[in-house]
Formats: structure tokens, C-alpha cells, sequence
């Protein structure tokens, strides 16, 4: 597994990149493309769906580079770059916008699972499906606070939502996922 | 610059050879018949490619994949990994990369095919597909979470999908029939018929072709119909609740629903645009044509006329 | 017996949210505490949200299932076509990984400034301008309506000169629709009612006119390398493609502010680019 690499390491290949060195942003590109894809594929629900975003999410920040001012590690914002990318793809815009505004018990997308997992007893669904399962504008949010560590405060920033209403998401997303586990 | 351009082209190129030589070996030759049964994972891809001849792929229970596949001149070309299966043809000399395909997957498989001109066959995967062919036709049934289907000529027909559908074509014909998820559907002449439809999200667009759609309007739900000069034909049930808005410029409009003709407010526009509600009107209904005909019918939901 | 101890799991639960995320009052928080220390629904209700979000921080990292760097290399390198800022959506060529290498070969000597990627490409397309204002469509006359014909083929179709009404751009850049001139002779693939409803390709078009003339240029010196029943496939299917490009053009012109025509015209030109795309890496006979 590619490991992502160091900061120091980043700013170097940032500088030559955003000055055309696509061989530079291709290395960075190496860096951090699973961490991107994780991302990508764990909010929308489909790897076939992950990758197409995660190859939307580099060209942007390809476009983006020179407008990068080192204020945060590159993997920040790249990561930044993915969440936006994510929440407002088109094929999901306004359909998943709407669910996280109201309370409703619509099923999501069916089992998502990581490519190698060993053998399971077939009737108990882990983490990882379950958050598939999840409704999308509910599994958005979990992915994004648990998962990836982001608070509520920019949650509510990055989707549009209130801090109250991503709290609630959160909440109803453990509950479900509980449910789902328990089962 | 043209020439900067032409030798990093060149470097390239020999770069990409020298991997793809390297991919190449990895990926056994069979010469021109292939029967074999292979281990897959859970939600394992199965990625098969050829130009011509036919694609049969059907779903099943077990966590093993058959795999028969012949050519006529040519190499079979297949590796297969616990996660991931991969099936080609290489043409050799003067074939046409014409091969048979067979393939029995487990249940939940995820299965991307290309072709050229091959027609291709899907049924029961229960597992996302995406499906790439110029001429020839394709037929889905029973696939789940996602399904892309496109073709240039070719015939395009989904159904029993739990999952977000994109199907297209540009001068085929477009069946999206009992569909439980965002749809898609697109063509610039053929024929696009929804059916039995399922959704919160229908979008359908076409050229000239006819487009007809007979499902359910879920509250909140968006559902935009356009064509230039084909017409529309849309089956509501009584009972549906929905704020509709039809626009075309030269088409004609013909509603089982009771409409009020609103003033055009938009002096940039010579449409004729109507807009009114039914019921709660709660979901969101756009129908726009330049020239086509709109229709808005009473129906139950499962009515797929389309032959007038 | 204090209040604190006959708290209720219906009210834990409904603070349960405020619990966990640790905005209870103190008193609130001490009540739910005790309920929670002698109560097994509640307890492990607690204990299962706990090994949830425990579990989430440490999900693996996952991995794409195929390379994506040649996609967007594809997207973000401007050698072939000047790119704006396109809505692209992936393509994936059905080319076997295999063949490519031969037809990277082919390309690199046949002196083509061609980039050829291993598995997918990407077709680099830039949106067609938005559509001039005004227009046909404006001016509230009913105007002819466009039949597309069965016969789908203009007089030259072959793979060598797979030109089509929509690829040889005209010079006229950006001629508002009532301006335009010396408007080229509808095809035989579509039947128009009125030849000044062919509309001249915009600038986005040029731009893709640029990357198809080239494209073109490769299948005119491979046409006698490939299958003659494939270039017959391609043949036609390029066809069916030109027409869908001259309809919406055609289409466009006629109600020139539809977003949506701008979109389908932007597939069909896509379509096309991507099938050319295919056919220059096919492999060849020899």
C-alpha cells in the first residue's frame, strides 16, 4: 500500500507542480491517491463511482495548484478539495442536500465492502457495508466526523447545513449502523 | 513547444510500452478456448473486453466464477485474481478480436464490459455494472447499486435494477424497466422508454426521440423530461401530488389533469410555458420540448405504451 | 429513591445525542450516567456507538482497483486539445492492456504527437460555448421541423475522411445564427427543411474540430493496417454519430438558449472523439 508522503517531501513537489511539472504532481498524485479514493469511495457509497471522483478531485487540484498557498500540508487540502468534489457531484446534488435536511428512513446504497476482505459469517454485515447501507446524506456525514475526523462546525460549512442538523445526521447514521450490527 | 511536446510523446510511448509489455505478461494467452472455474471474492470485479462476437454474463449463488470463452483466430487472454477476473481477446494477425464469452459470477459481482460491436448480455448479477459498446445491443436485467449502460447505436435495455441507473444511447433504443433508483436515461434518436419506475430522481433527455415514462412521483422527488422535437408522453398516477411545469415552443399539450395556462413572465422567452399543481404537489415535474408534443396521462405507474 | 434514578430509557434516549456529543448539562449528564450503570439496553446501546466511532477511526485505507493516474494524466495534459474548464465524464476504452503496447509503437513512428494512456481514455472535451443569444428560436415563427433520415450516412463516410458536417469547422467563429453565410449544404443524412438552419460550429467546436482533424489524420494512414470488417463497424457507427451531431446542432440553432441541446451536443461530440480515440490504438492486421 502506498504510503502518503511526508510533508517536507509534499512542498517540493507542490512548488514544481503548480509550476507544470506534471511529473512532480504525478508523484504527488502517488502520494496520495488511496487516502483520496478512501475518501471518495466511503461518502458516495460505489468505488466505481470513487474512482471517477478521485480522478475528478486531482484534475481540480491540478487547476487549483497555483492558488495554493502552503497554508495548510498539501494532503489538507487536497482532502478538502475531495469533500467538495463529493458533496457536490452532480449525480448526487440536491437528492443527497435534501436528505440531510429532513429526517427520513430512505435506504441508501446497497453494500459497499473494501475489495480484500477475508471470509465472513455471512449473516453479520460489517462497518465498512454498513456504512454503505447507509442513507446518503447520513452516511456523508458520518464519514466525514467519524471516520475522517472532521467536527461539526465545518461539516455543517462544507454541506450547508447547520451544526445542530450535522450533530442529528451523525447521530441517526450511529443508530442505524448500531442497528444494522446488531441485527 | 510542438516539438518539446512531440519527443515527450515519443518518451512517453516507449515508456508505455515498456509497462504495458510488463501488464501483458502478467495476463496469460489461452490460445482459443478457454474453460475454466475460479475462486472470486465477495463483490469481486469481473472486467472483460473484446471488438466482436457475443457476451454472456449470468449471476448466480457461490463464490466461484466458470469462465468459457472461444475465439475463432486469435488469443484468449484471462488472469484472475481472488478480487478482481479479466477476460480479453487479442486479435493476433488479422483477426478481428471475435470471441464467444460465457461467464458465470457470483451474486454481487461488479462487471464492467467493453465491446465493439458485440452484443452483451447481463442477467442476475445483483451487483453494479458498467457496460461500453458501440453497435452492439445490451440487455440487463437484475444488476443492483449502480448500472451504466451506453451504446452508439446499439440497443439499450435495463431492468429490475435496486440502484442508480444511467442508460444510453444515441441513435438505439432506451428501456428502463423496473427501476428502483435515480435514473438517467439518453438519446439523440432512439426511442427512450421508462417503465415501472421506481425513483426520487428521473432525468431523460433526447433530440428527436419519443420519450415516455409511466412510475411514481415521490414527494420531493425531480423528475425533468426534455426533447427537442420528440415527443413526451407521461403516465401519472391520480394520486399523485406534483407541481408541473411544461414548456415548448411549438409542440402541442394535452393533459388528463386539469391546467391553468400562466402568463409568460419571461420576455426573453417565446415558449409557452404551463405551470400548475396537482394534488399536494409536493414532487416536481419539468416536461420541455421545442417541438415535440407533451402529454400528460392518468396511469398506474406500470404502463409502458410508447408505439403510437 | 432520588428523581435521578427513575430516569427512563425513552429519556436517555432522547438525550442521548446531547450525552454523546458532551453538551448536557452537568445534572443531565450525572442522571444519565446513573440510569446508564444499571440499565443493559442503555449501557449497551452506549458501549455499541462506542465501538462504532472506534471502529470508523480505524477503517482501513482502501486502494483503487485500477490505475487513475492515466485519466487524469489524459485530462490535464493540453499537447492535444486547448482545454477550458470541461465537464468531462469518464470513458473507458475497451482496448485490452495488451494491444495498447502495439499501438503506442504505431503512433510514436507514425510521428504523431499522440499521447497513448494503458488502459483508459479520456475524451478531453471542452464544453461548446454557451449558446449565442437570440437566435432563430427568438424570433416566434414556427420553424421547419428537422427529420432525421434512416439512411444515416452522408455521401463519405469512410474511416480515412470521417469528417461529417459537424467536425470541419467553419471559419466563422462565433456568427450570431442570423448571420451566418456561405453556410456549408446540409447532408444527406439529415433532412432539413431549410438550409439556413445549418448553424456554424461555434468556438468550442473548433477546438474540438482541431483534436478530430488530427485523430482522422492517424486512421487515414492506418486504414489499410485494420480488419475491414471492424473499419466497417466503425465506419457506420461514425456515421451514426456525425448525424446525432448535425441534429443537435441543427436542433440548437433552432432554440439556441436550450442548455440542454448544448449538453447533447457535447455527448455526440464526445462520442465521436472517444470512438476515434479507440480506432487509433486498434491493433493492426500486420
Amino acid at each position: 500500500m502506498m504510503q502518503p508522503t511526508a510533508p517536507a517531501e509534499d512542498s517540493t513537489d507542490v512548488a514544481l507542480a503548480a509550476a507544470g511539472d506534471r511529473r512532480a504532481f504525478e508523484r504527488l498524485y502517488n502520494g496520495h491517491v488511496n487516502r483520496v479514493f478512501t475518501l471518495c469511495a466511503r461518502m458516495c457509497g460505489s468505488r466505481i463511482r470513487g474512482e471517477e471522483l478521485t480522478q475528478d478531485v486531482f484534475v481540480r487540484a491540478w487547476e487549483k495548484l497555483p492558488q495554493f498557498r502552503g497554508d495548510s500540508a498539501f494532503s489538507t487540502w487536497v482532502h478538502r478539495i475531495a469533500v467538495n468534489i463529493v458533496l457536490t457531484d452532480r449525480k448526487n446534488e440536491g437528492r443527497a442536500r435534501r436528505r440531510m435536511k429532513e429526517d427520513e428512513d430512505e435506504v441508501g446504497e446497497d453494500i459497499f465492502a473494501p475489495a480484500a476482505t477475508p471470509p465472513r459469517d455471512a449473516d453479520r454485515m460489517d462497518l465498512a457495508a454498513a456504512i454503505g447501507n447507509l442513507p446518503a446524506g447520513a452516511r456523508q456525514i458520518f464519514v466525514l466526523h467519524d471516520v475522517e475526523g472532521y467536527k461539526h462546525e465545518e461539516i455543517a460549512e462544507l454541506c450547508g447545513i447547520t451544526a445542530g442538523g450535522s450533530k442529528a445526521q451523525l447521530h441517526r447514521a450511529r443508530l442505524l449502523l448500531r442497528e444494522a450490527l446488531t441485527r | 513547444m510542438l516539438i518539446r511536446t512531440f519527443t515527450r510523446a515519443i518518451l512517453s510511448a516507449m515508456a508505455v510500452v515498456a509497462c504495458v509489455s510488463a501488464t501483458a505478461r502478467a495476463q496469460r494467452n489461452y490460445g482459443e478456448t478457454l474453460d475454466t472455474t475460479v475462486a472470486l471474492d465477495r463483490q469481486a470485479t469481473v472486467d472483460v473486453s473484446l471488438m466482436s462476437g457475443r457476451v454472456e454474463i449470468v449471476g448466480g449463488g457461490g463464490s466461484q466464477a466458470r469462465v468459457r470463452a472461444t475465439t475463432d483466430r486469435g488469443d484468449i487472454q484471462f488472469d484472475a485474481a481472488p478480487g478482481r477476473l479479466r477476460l480479453s481477446v487479442n486479435p493476433g494477425h488479422g483477426g478481428r478480436g471475435d470471441a464467444r464469452f460465457e461467464l458465470s459470477v457470483p451474486a454481487g459481482t461488479r462487471v464492467i464490459v467493453n465491446s465493439l460491436s458485440a452484443p452483451i448480455s447481463i442477467r442476475g448479477v445483483k451487483g453494479e455494472v458498467d457496460v461500453n459498446t458501440v453497435s452492439g445491443n445490451v440487455t440487463v436485467t437484475d444488476a443492483a447499486r449502480k448500472l451504466k449502460a451506453e451504446s452508439v447505436s446499439g440497443n439499450v435495455v435495463v431492468s429490475q435494477v435496486t440502484g442508480d441507473v444511467t442508460a444510453s444511447s444515441v441513435s438505439g433504443r432506451v428501456d428502463a424497466t423496473d427501476i428502483n433508483g435515480d435514473l438517467e436515461t439518453e438519446s439523440v434518436s432512439g426511442r427512450i422508454s421508462m417503465a415501472g419506475v421506481r425513483s426520487r430522481f428521473v432525468r431523460s433527455g433526447s433530440v428527436s426521440g419519443r420519450i415516455s415514462y409511466a412510475g411514481t412521483f415521490e414527494p420531493d422527488g425531480t423528475y425533468e423530461f426534455k426533447s427537442h422535437s420528440g415527443g413526451l408522453r407521461l403516465s401519472l398516477p391520480a394520486d399523485v401530488g406534483a407541481q408541473v411545469r411544461i414548456e415548448t415552443f411549438s409542440g402541442s399539450v394535452d393533459s388528463d389533469f386539469p391546467v391553468t395556462l400562466q402568463p409568460n413572465t419571461d420576455k426573453r422567452s417565446s415558449n409557452r410555458r404551463i405551470e400548475f399543481k396537482i394534488g399536494n404537489g409536493r414532487s416536481r415535474i419539468v416536461a420541455e420540448s421545442f417541438s415535440g408534443n407533451i402529454k400528460l396521462e392518468r396511469g398506474d405507474g406500470r404502463d409502458s405504451r410508447n408505439d403510437q | 429513591m432520588t428523581d435521578r434514578q427513575m430516569m427512563t430509557c425513552t429519556a436517555v434516549d432522547s438525550e442521548l445525542l446531547g450525552y454523546l456529543e458532551g453538551t448536557l448539562a452537568a445534572d443531565a449528564r450525572t442522571a444519565v450516567d446513573e440510569h446508564v450503570a444499571s440499565c443493559l439496553r442503555c449501557s449497551s446501546i452506549l458501549r455499541d456507538i462506542g465501538s462504532i466511532r472506534a471502529q470508523a477511526a480505524q477503517l482501513p485505507e482502501l486502494a483503487p482497483s485500477r490505475d487513475l493516474w492515466a485519466g487524469i494524466s489524459a485530462r490535464i495534459e493540453p499537447a492535444v486539445v486547448p482545454l477550458g474548464r470541461a465537464r468531462q465524464d469518464i470513458r473507458r476504452s475497451w482496448i485490452p492492456a495488451a494491444t495498447a503496447a502495439a499501438a503506442a509503437l504505431v503512433i510514436a513512428t507514425a510521428g504523431i504527437t499522440y499521447f497513448a494512456t494503458t488502459r483508459s481514455l479520456r475524451p478531453m472535451t471542452q464544453k461548446v460555448a454557451a449558446a449565442p443569444k437570440g437566435g432563430p428560436g427568438a424570433q416566434g415563427i414556427a420553424q421547419p421541423s428537422i427529420v432525421p433520415s434512416k439512411a444515416t450516412a452522408p455521401p463519405d463516410t469512410s474511416v480515412s475522411s470521417a469528417v461529417s458536417a459537424s467536425a470541419a469547422p467553419t471559419s466563422v467563429a462565433a456568427a450570431p445564427a442570423g448571420e451566418r453565410s456561405g453556410g456549408r449544404a446540409p447532408s444527406a443524412g439529415v433532412r432539413l427543411a431549410s438550409r439556413r438552419n445549418e448553424p456554424a460550429a461555434g468556438p468550442g467546436e473548433i477546438a474540438y474540430g482541431d483534436e478530430i482533424a488530427r485523430l482522422q489524420n492517424i486512421i487515414k494512414q492506418r486504414r489499410r493496417e485494420l480488419d475491414p470488417g471492424t473499419v466497417t463497424v466503425i465506419e457506420q457507427s461514425l456515421a451514426i454519430i456525425d448525424a446525432a451531431v448535425r441534429q443537435s446542432r441543427a436542433a440548437l440553432a433552432r432554440d439556441p438558449r436550450s442548455g440542454f441541446l448544448t449538453d447533447q451536443l457535447n455527448h455526440a461530440l464526445d462520442k465521436k472523439i472517444e470512438l476515434l480515440r479507440t480506432v487509433a490504438l486498434l491493433p493492426s492486421r500486420t
